[in-house]
Formats: C-alpha cells, structure tokens, sequence
C-alpha cells in the first residue's frame, strides 16, 4: 500500500443507492429472527387462518339482514335476542336491500320475518307456527346450516321460556277456552287439539330438560342440540338461494392471504426502522456520513432496500398461495398496483418511524405501537365485520386497510384499477410523505 | 495539509469548541489530548465532515471544506465505536465500505486484500465480524478506513478495549502509515501511546486548544519541577525542582548506602498541569 490516494474514486448514486439496498438486505438475511417474521410468521399466518377457516366451520359473528315485515314488539324482541347470542352481527334493512348485501357478499345471510310472526309467536297453544324466511347463497351451505340451527335453537329457547311463564300460559290457556266456547265446533273435538298439542309440547320440554340435566351433571357445556324441542317444530323455516355474484373469495386462502401479507410488511418495516438507529448506536452511521456519500443516498438507498424486501415477499407470498392454496389472481394489473403501492407506502412510513427513535428499544417500542393499532383497526388482526363500528370506521384511516383492500380487490373482489387507485393514491401519498418527512427529520438530526 | 481557522460549535448553551486554529503538517502523527467533554471528538466530528460548524473553516489542502463529499474522500474516519456490520464477513464490510468510496471492480478487490494485509486478517476474511475479539475488530475498524488510501487518517480513541498485544499492533499500524505518507490525528486518553507516536500533540480543554507543540516542548512549557528521590535507611526524601542539578548539589548523596532516582516531568503531568486535578464526569 503506498500513500497515494487510490483512483479512480467516483460511484454513482444508483451504485451507492444499490450498495446500501444490498447490505440492508445481506444483514436481513443473516439475522434468522428477523427473516422468520418477516417470511415465515406472515406465511404461517396466511395458512393458518386459510385453514381454520376453509372447513366450514362456526364463525364467530355471521354478518345477517333481517327484513322486520312485521314489526311488532315480538318480533322486534326476537330479533333483539337473536343478536344476544353473540353469533351473528344483525344489520336491520329493507328486503331488497338486504338481498343486494347478499347477493355482493357484503351479508353472508337475510333473515325475512314477515307479518303475522309476532302473533304466532305469542299464541303458544296455536297450531300456527311462527315462520321466517332465510336466504343464503347456495354456496355457502356451511353459513345456511349453522344460521338455520341458530334460529331453531333460538325459536326452541324462546318457547321453553314461554311455557316457563306461568302468566302467559295461564292467560294463553283461558284464551284458549275462551275460543272453544265461542267455537260453533264440536267442544271434545277442538279440546282434544288443543290437549293433543299441549302433551306433545310438554314432552317435548320434559326430554329437552332432561338432556340438559343429563349434560350439566356430566360437566358438559350445553349443547345448542339440547335446546331444540325433539319431536315438535318450533319455527318453520323456508330457505331460498341467492345467488352471489362471483365477486366473492374462491376460499379461505384468499382473504387470509391478504392479511399474511400485511403481517409480512409489518415484520419487514419493524426490521428496516430499527436499521437507522442500530446503524447509529454502532457508529457505521457516522463511518457512511464521513465518506462521499450524501445523508439522501443513506436515506435512499435505506428505502430503495426495503421496498425491494417489500416487493419480494409480498411476490413469494403470492406466489406461494397461487401454486399452493389455490387462490387466483382476478386482475394482475391490480395486483401489481397493490402490491407497488403497498410497498411504496410502507417505505416512508418505515422512513418516518425510523428517524424518530433515539434508541433501539424506543423505536422498537415506538414502531410496534404504530403498526399494531394500524393493524387493529385496519382488518389486519379482526376481520373488519366483526368489529366494533368505532373501530371498523378508524380503520378506515389505516394504511393497513387500504393494503388488505387493495391486495382482496385484485384477489376476489373484482375491482377495476380506477376502484383500487383510491387505496393505491393513498398509499403512495404515505409513501411519498414518509419520506419527505423522515429525510427532512434525519438532515436535521444528524447535522446537529 | 489541515487547516482550521475559528472553529465554533455550541450545543445551545453549551460551547462545545471555541475559537480553534490549528495547522497540521503532511505526514505528522497529531495527537489531540484533552479529558471527557474537552471538545475533542465534536473536533473530529467536524473534520470528518459529520456536522456542521456554527463558525470558523476547515480545509484539506487544496482540496476545499470537509463538508463537500468529493473533499471527504482525502480523509479517512475511524470512530470511537467499533464501526462494523457484525453480521457480515471482514470482506463483506471491507467491500461495503469500498463500494462508498467508490471503488470497483479490480480496485476494490485489490483494496480490499491490502485492507485485509493490513489488519492481518487475511486468513479470516470470509468468518462473521461478530465471532473476532476485540483487537481483530479494532485491526478491522482501523483497515477500513485505509481502504481509499486517505491523505487525512481521523482516529478517535482507536485503542480503546484492546489487549496489550493487539494495542502494539495497532501502534505499529499506524506508525508505518505515517512512514507511508499519512497525515494522523489520533484522540487518545493514554498518555504513553500519545508519547509513543504522536510527533505533535494539542491539549485541549472546555472546547479550547490550550497548547501544542511536541512532547519535548510541551514538557519543557507546562512539565514543571523534576522529582529526585532519595532512599536510604532513613527513609525516602524528595525534592522537586526546575534544574536537577542545582537540585543534586544540595543533597548529602552516600553512593555506597544511597539510591538515587530522577523523574523528569512527563506528558501526564503537562496534562494535568493544564487541565487541572478536578474530577471530570
């Protein structure tokens, strides 16, 4: 080595830009903790909740309409008790309406109560029997049969607590015989109905409770079966198809998928914020600013690194559910604006948050906090529907849910690119301010 | 070679360095002595160009200011931490780093060999830097530096952490770059290694240069009084003063019974000299 100065030392800035993307990358790579959140945690949860959900199993809150025909103060109190079971999320509307929802697949379920269903349901000893009418898309057979158990259930409970009502059986029996005096029939005859219908309802409640005894006594948690009356029909549901518009998820990989892929940008922009600080703390930040390079090529080639991650894992993840989990792409234009704006987006938000701890605990702390409530309120931990409306309306802010929209909107919900530029704007705008912020904060904090 | 003319910084009321002119001359070893919160490293930090000063100018030659880019590639920069990816290889890093400063290709492979040579590295090269110890990290910190064959080396507390053998090395090191051509300034806390290597040494002090000069000069302006000790079987007795033998004359010396010690004044004692025995946190 002599003590010239070595020549010739020029480098470009997309060389430098690329050098640093590719030692981001190197030192991802080298960190296995880091590279299982952010490939293998997201790819473990695509396909965990794809197969937890793809077997038709109960769901927690089914999103049902219900037609109120009646609107009565019984039917009003059934539905009121329907929604207490904490099975279904009720949405009141007109029928036509309710159908559309259906139809689009923003309502997995319509409940029609027609007139003449809060009278039935009063009149205990009347042979007529309450009736709904229940509309679901033939296929979705899995949602048809645990809405047409809940409803029975429901009827079933509703009558037990009836027959429990010494009042109301007393006031139904006197009506009763009211009727068979006021009746031009023969009396033995219309008695021996109204008995007949009596003995057959008591039996039925007599088996039902001694089941329940049954189950209690052996610990087990009653069991919806048990509340059902063996042997007599407590509501008469129709069931009418409606046919859903092909918009909806092919399975359960295809809305699952979505939400890995948030978790994989969440564990990629944790990992890259934490890079300005950790580069800080060890001094390599100080070595990069004393060379030829300036504070945005750092910046740049900070960003340029994680949204090419960015891009890969969100393409591995794609890929993966493609080859694997049969899901399809329903317009790759779509996809590729999502997944570009996605990774825009998250970049400058990773940008901003990064310049803003002082330490690694604190950005580590500072980025979690950030990316969870995203998460939340975006649909990236609870599926949207099943949130609190407080909640679902704040996600609406969330960078998270204009992700998951866009990524289901190029997967299943059939959106145009003028429907996903929308999500796609507002993520680029994230992007482009993330980074306009996070440069501006950085000059400021490393010239000091 | 450096010139600094009025360097000011303040971190609001605090002035970190104040009114500093200093001149450094081609291939000198300059040592910057001064205790924790002096100004050194802030010093440093603006002749490498990592901020800005409120006043004052610093240039490289007739390269320009340490703030352009371009003039940075005449100075190399070795921080106090261990500046170093410790999940990538010595190659790795020396490539990073090379690619920064632009190098390709050929060049860089050739500096990244000669960078390895130089930490005696060679041999583990392609090995992960978080499995080396301290001094091969601190061998590897000071080669990356090198790798653009700086006219300017900036080392800040370069031998902080490392074993006795490593610490040779080290000084070794950097006793051949001065032979090579290099101009140094080295920030150190041990007064030996700065007596050891440093042709020039400035003692610094609550952001102000309070003097420099050689050792031999700085010794000689703030040393103070030689120590002459004399043991015997009454016991030790001690005299300071300016000239020992003025000093020798008035002892009652028995060289068959007696020991007879002089200490002259030594950097240490122009340190504390200058910048006083009070604690410094």
């Amino acid at each position: 080595m002599h003590s010239s100065t070595r020549e010739p030392l020029t480098s470009s800035t997309t060389n430098i830009l690329w050098s640093i993307a590719k030692n981001d990358w190197l030192l991802l790579v080298r960190d296995k903790t880091a590279l299982f959140f952010t490939l293998g945690f997201p790819l473990l949860i695509a396909i965990f909740f794809g197969a937890a959900f793809s077997g038709g199993g109960k769901s927690a809150l089914l999103p049902l309409a219900v037609v109120d025909q009646d609107k009565t103060t019984s039917s009003r109190a059934w539905i009121e008790a329907l929604e207490d079971t904490d099975a279904v999320k009720i949405t009141l509307l007109a029928e036509s309406e309710a159908r559309e929802k259906v139809r689009k697949g923003k309502m997995t379920a319509m409940l029609v109560i027609p007139q003449g269903f809060g009278a039935a349901r009063e009149q205990i000893f009347d042979p007529l029997v309450p009736q709904v009418q229940l509309g679901v898309s033939p296929n979705n057979k899995a949602a048809g049969g645990i809405l047409n158990g809940l409803l029975m259930a429901q009827a079933a409970k509703d009558m037990q607590q009836a027959m429990g009502d010494t009042s109301k059986v007393l006031t139904e029996t006197d009506r009763n015989i009211q009727l068979l005096k006021e009746s031009d029939e023969d009396a033995p005859e219309s008695l021996q109905v109204f008995l007949d219908k009596l003995r057959e309802m008591l039996a039925a409640l007599k088996q039902m409770e001694a089941s329940r005894a049954l189950q209690e006594k052996e610990g087990k948690e009653v069991s919806e079966e048990t509340n059902r009356f063996p042997g007599f029909t407590p509501l008469i549901i129709h069931m009418t198809d409606i046919q859903k518009q092909s918009s909806g998820p092919q399975n359960s990989y295809a809305t699952s998928f979505p939400q890995g892929i948030v978790w994989g940008i969440l564990g990629i922009v944790s990992a890259f914020s934490l890079s300005l600080v950790s580069e800080t703390r060890q001094g390599t930040m100080a070595r990069l600013l004393s060379m030829p390079v300036s504070r945005r090529q750092i910046l740049g080639g900070k960003a340029l690194g994680c949204f090419l991650t960015l891009v890969t894992v969100i393409s591995i993840l794609m890929v993966v559910g493609v080859a694997f989990f049969d899901i399809s792409i329903q317009n790759p234009a779509v996809l590729l604006l999502a997944i570009l704006a996605s990774a825009l987006g998250f970049t400058g938000l990773m940008m901003l948050l990064s310049v803003l701890g002082k330490t690694e605990k604190s950005a580590s702390g500072m980025t979690w906090a950030v990316l969870m409530i995203m998460a939340m309120t975006g649909g990236g931990m609870i599926p949207l529907f099943a949130m609190p409306r407080w909640m679902a309306g704040l996600g609406q802010f969330s960078p998270v849910q204009w992700t998951v929209m866009s990524f289901e909107g190029a997967l299943w919900r059939q959106f145009s690119v003028a429907e996903v530029l929308p999500y796609a704007l507002m993520l680029a705008l994230l992007g482009a301010g993330g980074f306009l912020l996070g440069s501006y904060l950085f000059e400021r904090k490393t010239r000091a | 070679m450096l010139t600094i003319k009025g360097l000011r910084k303040a971190y609001g009321d605090l002035l970190a360095v104040d009114s500093l002119d200093l001149s450094l001359r081609e291939g000198e070893i300059f040592g910057f002595l001064g205790p924790n919160g002096a100004g050194k490293t802030t010093t440093i930090a603006m002749i490498a160009g990592l901020m800005e000063q409120d006043a004052g100018e610093i240039r490289l030659g007739d390269a320009g200011a340490s703030t352009d880019p371009q003039t940075r590639l005449q100075l190399g920069y070795v921080p106090q931490e261990l500046a170093l990816y410790g999940p990538l290889t010595a190659r790795e890093n020396l490539q990073f780093f090379g690619k920064m400063l632009g190098l390709k290709s050929r060049a860089l492979k050739q500096a990244t060999d000669e960078a390895l040579q130089l930490a005696e590295l060679t041999d583990r090269a392609n090995d992960r830097v978080d499995t080396f110890s301290g001094g091969m990290k601190r061998r590897l910190n000071l080669a990356v530096a090198m790798l653009h064959r700086p006219r300017l080396l900036l080392l800040d507390e370069p031998t902080v952490g490392v074993d006795p053998q490593s610490r040779n090395a080290l000084l070794q090191g950097i006793l051949e770059l001065r032979e090579r051509g290099h101009t140094i300034i080295y920030t150190t806390h041990y007064m030996e290694e700065a007596q050891k290597i440093c042709d020039r040494i400035g003692i610094m002090d609550h952001g102000r240069l309070l003097s420099v000069g050689t050792v031999k000069e700085l010794i000689h302006a703030h040393g103070g009084e030689y120590e002459i000790i004399l043991q015997n079987e009454g016991g030790d007795r001690s005299i300071r003063g300016i000239n020992p033998l003025h000093a020798l004359q008035s002892l009652d010396f028995h060289p068959e019974n007696d020991l007879l010690s002089i200490k002259p004044p030594d950097l240490e004692q122009v340190f504390l000299n200058l910048t006083g025995r009070a604690l410094r946190d």
